[in-house]
C-alpha cells in the first residue's frame, strides 16, 4: 500500500507538471501583456523596457527553466495586473470559489442523488417523467440565462434576496442554486440510469436468488455500484467548479477564481493564470486520488482483479 | 452476401418497428430530424437573408398568429434580422458543430477508455494519467485559453470542444470495462486466449455501448451548451454568422426589452438537447444486451 | 439562533423557513444601513491603488482621486479647476509655475507641500518605480522646489496640455509610503479614507471629517463591481445600488419608465472608428479608396440603430467637440453608396474588394453588431469586409507589433481632453500609427512648439483636413457614456469617464 501511494502520488505530480507545461505555452502564444500595462501611444523602446522588466525579452526556454524553479516553490512571479505575487491574488479568491463550489456541488448531490433514486424506483410512473423532464430542462439551460432569469425573479421582482456580490449567506443562495440546479441535474440522469444497470445485472439475480431481502439488496449491491459513475462524474464536475464556474461568477459578480483567470486571460496577466490553473490541477488532483480510493471501496472488484491503479 | 443484405434489412426493419413503438424515441426522432431537415433544407425554404438586417425592421416582436405567419414569424433581432431565418441557419452551425465535436471527442475518448480498461497494468496509467491532466485543467478554462489564443474560428471550436469530450467517455467506459471485465464470461474468454479485440468487439463493447450512448446525450448537451457559454464570455462563433449559443448570448442583453431575441434560440436548444436525450434514452433501451431474449 | 430537533416532516419546511426569514431580514437590515449612502457598480475592477500604475480613469483613477489629491482637477464640466493648487500659470514658454494651498496635511502629520510633489514626481520618473503611467510625464524635464507653497515644472519644449496632464497626478505621503505598499493600502488627503477593499467584489469608502475642500454629500461610499451588464441594472431596480454604468442602450428608455429610476446618456470622449492600415494593400496606395468607405456608411443610420441616437457622428474627425482643437470646418462624409461606386471605380477597384475587419472584444459598446452591420453595408458598395472578432489582448498584440489588418473597429480617447495627445496616435514615428504623412506631421510638430492657442488650434484645422481628406480612418461616431440610477440620487453626467461620488448629491 505505501508502495502504491508513493506510485500514485508520483504520477499526480507529473501531470500536474504536464499542466502547467501546458499553461504556459498557451499563455506565452496568447499575446504580449507590455501592449496592455502600458497607456496607448507608447513609444516602442518603452514596451521593450517593460518587456524585459517582466522578463519576456528572454528566450523562452530560458522562461520556462525560471519559471519552474520558481513554481515548485509556489512562486509564480508577480501579477502584471495588481503588482502583487500572484499566488496571493489567486489565493485571495479562494475562498469564494470554495464555497461556492462546495454548496452546489452539496445542493446537486442531495437534490441530484434524490431525485435520480425517485425516479429509478417509480420507473415508468408520472414521477419518473416529471424528475426526468425537469432534469432535462435543468441540463439544457444555458448557465449564464438561468442565473439571469433567477437574478430578475428573486432579487428584482420579489426582492428576497441580492442581486450579486459576496459577503453574506443570502449572497450565496442564488449562484449556489444555479450552479447546484446544473450539478443535480446531470447527477439525476446518471444515478438514475445507472440504478436501473446495476439492477439488471447478474449478481443482483443472483443475490436475489441467495433469499436476501430486497431491502438488503438496495442498499448495498445497487446502492454501492451504481455510485461509481456518480463518483466519477462529481470529481470532474468539481474540477470544472473549481476554476470553471467562470460563466455564473459573472454573472454573479462573485469574486472567485474562474471570473479571476477569465479577466486575467483578457488582460494577459500570465503569472495569475499560472498560479491559479496549478493551484486548481493540484487540488483536483488530490481530489482525483480520493476518488480512487473511494473507488476502490465502492467496487472491491476492482481492487481484486487488478484493475484500477494497483 | 445476399443473406447478410437480408439480415441487415430485417435488423433494420426490426429497430424502426421498435423505434415506430415508443412514444419517447420516436417523438426525439421526430423533433431530431425536423431540426436536421430544416437546417440541411435551409437554403430552399425561401427564408429572408440570416445575415442582411433591416435597420428600420429592428427588434420588431413576433408577428405569428392563429391567422398566419406573418413577416417575421419569430421577430427581429436587434440588426433587424428575421430570427426564424437566423435560428434555421443558426442550426446548420450549432448542430454541425456539435455533431463534430461530440463524434471525434466521443471515438476518441470510447477507444481510450477500452484500451485503458481492458489491457490494464503500464498502459493503463499512462492513459489515466494523460486523462487526469486534462481532466485536472477546468474545461471551460482550457476551452477559453485555447480559442484566446488561436482565435474563435470553426474549426478551432470543434478541436476545443472535442478535446473538452473525450475524456468523459474515456473515463465512464472504462469504469464499466473494469466492472464487466470482472465477470464470468470474460474471465473465461481470457481463460481460453481469445484474441484481445475479439473480447474487445464480442464481449465488451456490446457492454460499453450503454454507458457510452448515456454520455453521449450528456455530452452533446453539454456541448451546445459550453458553446453557448463561450459566446457569453466573448469566444464563440465569428459573426455574421449564426449560432444559437451565439444567438442566446447576444439576445441576454435584450431579456427585459425584446424577449422573443434570446427565448427562441432557448427553445431551439432545449428542444435539440430534449430530443437527442429522448432518443439517447431509447436507444440505449434498444441495445441493451441484457434485454435481449 | 437554537434548533429543536422535532421528529415531524414539517420540523425541515419550518427550519428552511427560519433560515430564509433570517436571510431576507439581512438583506432588509443592510438596504436600510444603505439608504444614507452612496453605493456605485462599475463594470469592471479596481486593480491597484498605487497612482503610479494607475491607467484606467473609470476603475484605477477614479478610486484614486477619491482617497488623495492632484494639483488640478476637471470638473464634471469639464473644466479645469485647482485641487490643491491654488492657481497655476505658465511663466515662459518651457516652465509652468503652481502655487499650492498651504497647511494641507496627511492623516498621519506629514506635509503635502512642494517638496512632497516633487518627491511623488522623482518616484513617477524613477526607473525603479517601474510606472506604468510614466509616458505621461515624458515631457516634463524637471521639478523645482521654488518655496513650500510654489513649485515649477519645466519642460524641454512647449507643452500646452500640461495642467491637464497633472489632472492625473495623484500624490502619496512620502514617509507613510517607505513603509507601506500603496497598491493595497491608502493614506491620502483626498475627499475620502479607505475602509476595505475586497478584491473583485468592492471598495468601502468612509468621507474625512477634517478634508480641506468642498465635502463630498454622502459619508459612506461602496463602489460595487458587477461585470455583467444585466445584474448590473437588476442592482439598480433592486435598490442595491445607486449608480451604475454601461447599461445596454436598448435599456435606456425601459429603465426612464421604472419607477424611481432615471436613466440616460452622454457622449463620451471616445471616438468609434474603423482604423484603416494605410500601409496595407488595398487600402494603402490611393485616399479614393478609403473615402469610399466613408460613402459607404451610414454613420447616422447605424447610429440612431444600435446606440438609439444617443451619440454624435464624427465630423470627419477623431477630435469631439469636448477636446481642445476641435476643427469646426470639417463636415462628415454624406452617406452616398453611387459616389463610393464611382470612386471605387476610378481607383480602379473592379469586382469584389476583399478586407479584413478585426473586432477586438469586451472594450466596446456593441462592438459585434457595429461591425456586422458596417460589414453588411461595405458589402453594398462591392467592399468584402470578413470579420475577424478577437480577444482584445490578441488584438492589441497584432496591433502593437506592425501586423494590423486592413481595418479594425477601436475607440480613441485621450485622457487630457486635447487634440495634441489624440492625434500623436497618428504621427508617423508613432508605431501604431499605420499612416505616413509628412504635411500631418509638420503640422503636429508645430502646435507642440507654441503655448499659443490660436496658433495652436490653426495647426490642428491643418491636421485634422488632412486626416479628413487622407481618411486613415472610417469616421463613426462617438461612444455614448450610458447609465443609471435611481431618483434618490442626482449624477452631474460627464463623458469622460472619470466616477466620483462628489459629482452624485441626493436628489431634492
Amino acid at each position: 500500500m505505501p508502495n502504491y501511494l508513493l506510485t500514485r502520488i508520483g504520477e499526480s505530480l507529473l501531470a500536474i507538471w504536464g499542466v502547467v507545461t501546458i499553461v504556459f505555452v498557451v499563455t506565452r502564444v496568447l499575446g504580449d501583456p507590455a501592449v496592455l500595462l502600458l497607456p496607448i501611444g507608447s513609444p516602442a523602446a518603452a514596451l521593450a523596457e517593460l518587456r524585459s522588466q517582466l522578463g519576456l525579452d528572454q528566450p523562452i526556454l530560458t522562461q520556462y527553466v525560471h519559471f519552474l524553479g520558481q513554481a515548485v516553490r509556489g512562486d509564480f512571479g508577480n501579477s502584471y495586473q495588481y503588482m502583487r505575487p500572484a499566488m496571493s491574488v489567486v489565493l485571495e479568491r479562494m475562498p469564494a470559489t470554495l464555497m461556492l463550489a462546495g454548496s452546489a456541488i452539496i445542493i446537486g448531490i442531495v437534490l441530484g442523488g434524490i431525485a435520480g433514486l425517485l425516479a429509478a424506483i417509480k420507473r415508468n410512473t408520472f414521477v419518473e417523467y416529471i424528475v426526468m423532464f425537469l432534469a432535462l430542462i435543468g441540463q439544457a439551460t444555458p448557465m449564464f440565462w438561468l442565473g439571469i432569469v433567477m437574478i430578475m425573479f428573486f432579487a428584482v421582482n420579489l426582492g428576497w434576496l441580492p442581486t450579486g456580490g459576496y459577503g453574506s449567506f443570502s449572497n450565496l443562495v442564488l449562484p449556489a442554486m444555479t450552479l447546484g440546479t446544473f450539478v443535480a441535474a446531470s447527477v439525476t440522469r446518471l444515478f438514475r440510469s445507472s440504478i436501473l444497470d446495476v439492477l439488471r445485472e447478474e449478481h443482483v439475480r443472483t443475490a436475489r436468488a441467495k433469499g436476501l431481502r430486497p431491502k438488503t439488496i438496495y442498499v448495498w449491491h445497487i446502492g454501492r455500484n451504481a455510485l461509481i459513475p456518480v463518483v466519477t462524474m462529481v470529481a470532474i464536475l468539481t474540477a470544472e467548479l473549481l476554476g470553471g464556474s467562470a460563466v455564473a461568477e459573472t454573472v454573479f459578480s462573485w469574486p472567485g477564481v474562474g471570473r479571476l483567470i477569465v479577466q486575467s486571460i483578457e488582460t494577459q496577466d500570465f503569472p495569475v493564470v499560472q498560479a491559479a490553473v496549478c493551484l486548481v490541477t493540484t487540488i483536483f488532483v488530490f481530489i482525483n486520488l480520493l476518488v480512487d480510493i473511494g473507488y476502490s471501496l465502492l467496487d472491491p472488484r476492482i481492487r481484486s482483479h487488478g484493475g484500477g491503479h494497483e | 452476401m445476399s443473406e447478410s443484405r437480408t439480415v441487415t434489412r430485417s435488423m433494420l426493419h426490426a429497430f424502426l418497428a421498435a423505434l415506430i413503438r415508443s412514444k419517447p424515441g420516436l417523438a426525439g426522432a421526430v423533433i431530431l430530424t425536423i431540426f436536421v431537415l430544416a437546417a440541411l433544407l435551409a437554403p430552399v425554404l425561401g427564408l429572408p437573408d440570416p445575415v442582411k438586417g433591416d435597420l428600420l425592421a429592428r427588434l420588431k416582436p413576433p408577428t405569428i398568429s392563429l391567422s398566419g405567419f406573418g413577416a417575421h414569424p419569430l421577430g427581429t433581432d436587434q440588426l433587424g434580422r428575421d430570427i426564424l431565418s437566423r435560428i434555421i441557419y443558426g442550426g446548420r452551425v450549432t448542430l454541425m458543430i456539435a455533431a463534430l465535436s461530440v463524434l471525434t471527442g466521443g471515438v476518441f475518448g470510447v477507444v481510450i477508455g477500452l484500451i485503458s480498461g481492458f489491457f490494464g497494468g503500464w498502459v493503463d496509467r499512462v492513459l489515466m494519467r494523460v486523462v487526469d491532466m486534462q481532466l485536472s485543467v477546468p474545461l471551460t478554462i482550457l476551452a477559453l485559453l485555447i480559442i484566446a489564443s488561436l482565435g474563435p474560428a470553426l474549426h478551432n471550436l470543434v478541436m476545443v470542444l472535442a478535446l473538452t469530450s473525450w475524456v468523459q467517455y474515456a473515463r465512464v467506459v472504462r469504469g464499466q470495462v473494469l466492472a464487466v471485465k470482472s465477470r464470468e464470461y470474460i474471465q473465461s474468454a481470457r481463460a481460453i486466449a481469445a484474441h484481445p479485440l475479439r473480447i474487445i468487439f464480442h464481449h465488451v463493447l456490446p457492454n460499453v455501448m450503454t454507458p457510452a450512448i448515456v454520455v453521449l446525450t450528456l455530452e452533446l448537451a453539454r456541448i451546445i451548451l459550453l458553446e453557448a457559454g463561450l459566446s457569453f464570455l466573448g469566444l464563440g462563433i465569428q459573426p455574421p454568422d449564426a449560432a444559437w449559443g451565439r444567438m442566446l448570448a447576444e439576445g441576454r442583453t435584450f431579456m427585459s426589452t425584446a424577449w422573443w431575441l434570446s427565448v427562441f434560440p432557448g427553445v431551439a436548444i432545449m428542444l435539440t438537447v430534449l430530443s437527442v436525450n429522448l432518443l439517447g434514452d431509447w436507444l440505449r433501451d434498444y441495445f441493451d444486451p441484457h434485454l435481449e431474449g | 439562533m437554537k434548533f429543536h430537533a422535532r421528529p415531524s416532516s414539517t420540523s425541515h419546511l419550518a427550519m428552511l423557513r427560519t433560515a430564509f426569514a433570517a436571510s431576507v431580514a439581512l438583506v432588509a437590515l443592510s438596504a436600510s444601513a444603505e439608504a444614507a449612502s452612496l453605493t456605485i457598480g462599475l463594470s469592471s475592477s479596481v486593480n491597484s491603488l498605487d497612482p503610479a500604475q494607475a491607467q484606467v480613469v473609470q476603475t484605477d483613477l477614479s478610486t484614486i482621486s477619491e482617497l488623495y489629491s492632484s494639483l488640478v482637477t476637471r470638473g464634471p464640466d469639464m473644466k479645469l479647476k485647482g485641487d490643491l493648487a491654488e492657481s497655476w500659470a505658465a511663466v515662459d514658454d518651457n516652465t509652468w509655475s503652481f502655487k499650492l494651498k498651504p497647511g494641507i496635511k496627511f492623516p498621519n502629520g506629514e506635509a503635502l507641500d512642494a517638496a512632497a510633489v516633487k518627491w511623488n514626481f522623482d518616484r513617477v520618473k524613477s526607473p525603479d518605480t517601474k510606472a506604468r503611467n510614466k509616458l505621461w510625464f515624458d515631457p516634463i524635464k524637471s521639478i523645482e522646489v521654488v518655496s513650500p507653497t510654489e513649485i515649477r515644472f519645466i519642460t524641454d519644449k512647449p507643452y500646452p496640455a500640461l495642467p491637464a496632464q497633472l489632472s492625473m497626478f495623484y500624490l502619496l505621503a512620502p514617509k507613510w509610503t517607505e513603509t507601506h505598499n500603496p497598491i493595497l493600502e491608502a493614506m491620502g488627503t483626498g475627499p475620502y479614507d479607505l475602509v476595505s477593499a475586497t478584491p473583485g467584489d468592492r471598495i468601502v469608502l468612509k468621507a474625512k471629517k477634517d478634508y480641506y475642500g468642498a465635502k463630498p454629500a454622502y459619508d459612506d461610499v461602496t463602489l460595487r463591481i458587477i461585470p455583467e451588464a444585466a445584474a448590473r441594472m437588476a442592482a439598480v431596480e433592486a435598490k442595491e445600488v445607486d449608480l451604475a454604468f454601461d447599461i445596454p442602450v436598448a435599456d435606456v428608455a425601459r429603465l426612464n419608465k421604472e419607477n424611481g429610476l432615471a436613466a440616460g446618456w452622454i457622449d463620451s470622449s471616445r471616438m468609434m472608428v474603423l482604423k484603416i492600415n494605410t500601409l496595407k494593400a488595398p487600402l494603402d496606395k490611393q485616399a479614393e479608396v478609403r473615402q469610399a468607405l466613408n460613402y459607404a456608411v451610414d454613420k447616422k443610420a447605424i447610429a440612431d440603430a444600435i446606440y438609439a441616437g444617443a451619440s454624435t457622428v464624427s465630423a470627419c474627425q477623431l477630435v469631439s467637440p469636448q477636446y481642445f482643437g476641435f476643427n469646426p470646418d470639417l463636415k462628415a462624409y454624406p452617406y452616398d453608396p453611387e459616389k463610393a461606386k464611382q470612386l471605387l471605380k476610378a481607383a480602379g477597384v473592379s469586382g469584389k474588394l476583399d478586407v479584413e475587419l478585426e473586432v477586438p472584444l469586451g472594450r466596446y459598446l456593441a462592438a459585434s453588431d457595429l461591425a456586422q452591420i458596417i460589414g453588411q453595408q461595405l458589402s453594398e458598395v462591392g467592399i468584402n469586409a470578413k470579420i475577424h472578432e478577437m480577444e482584445f489582448g490578441a488584438w492589441a498584440k497584432k496591433y502593437a507589433g506592425g501586423d494590423l489588418g486592413n481595418m479594425a473597429l477601436t475607440g480613441q480617447a485621450w485622457p487630457t481632453l486635447d487634440a495634441d495627445g489624440l492625434l500623436s496616435l497618428y504621427d508617423s514615428s508613432n508605431p501604431t500609427s499605420y499612416f505616413k504623412n509628412a504635411d500631418f506631421d509638420a503640422a503636429l510638430a508645430k502646435a507642440r512648439s507654441t503655448t499659443d492657442v490660436n496658433a495652436r488650434l490653426e495647426q490642428y484645422k491643418i491636421a485634422t483636413k488632412i486626416m479628413c481628406e487622407q481618411a486613415p480612418d472610417l469616421f463613426l461616431f462617438s461612444q455614448p457614456t450610458t447609465y443609471t440610477h435611481s431618483k434618490g440620487v442626482t449624477w452631474q453626467a460627464r463623458g469622460d469617464e472619470w466616477v466620483r461620488a462628489s459629482d452624485v448629491t441626493p436628489a431634492k
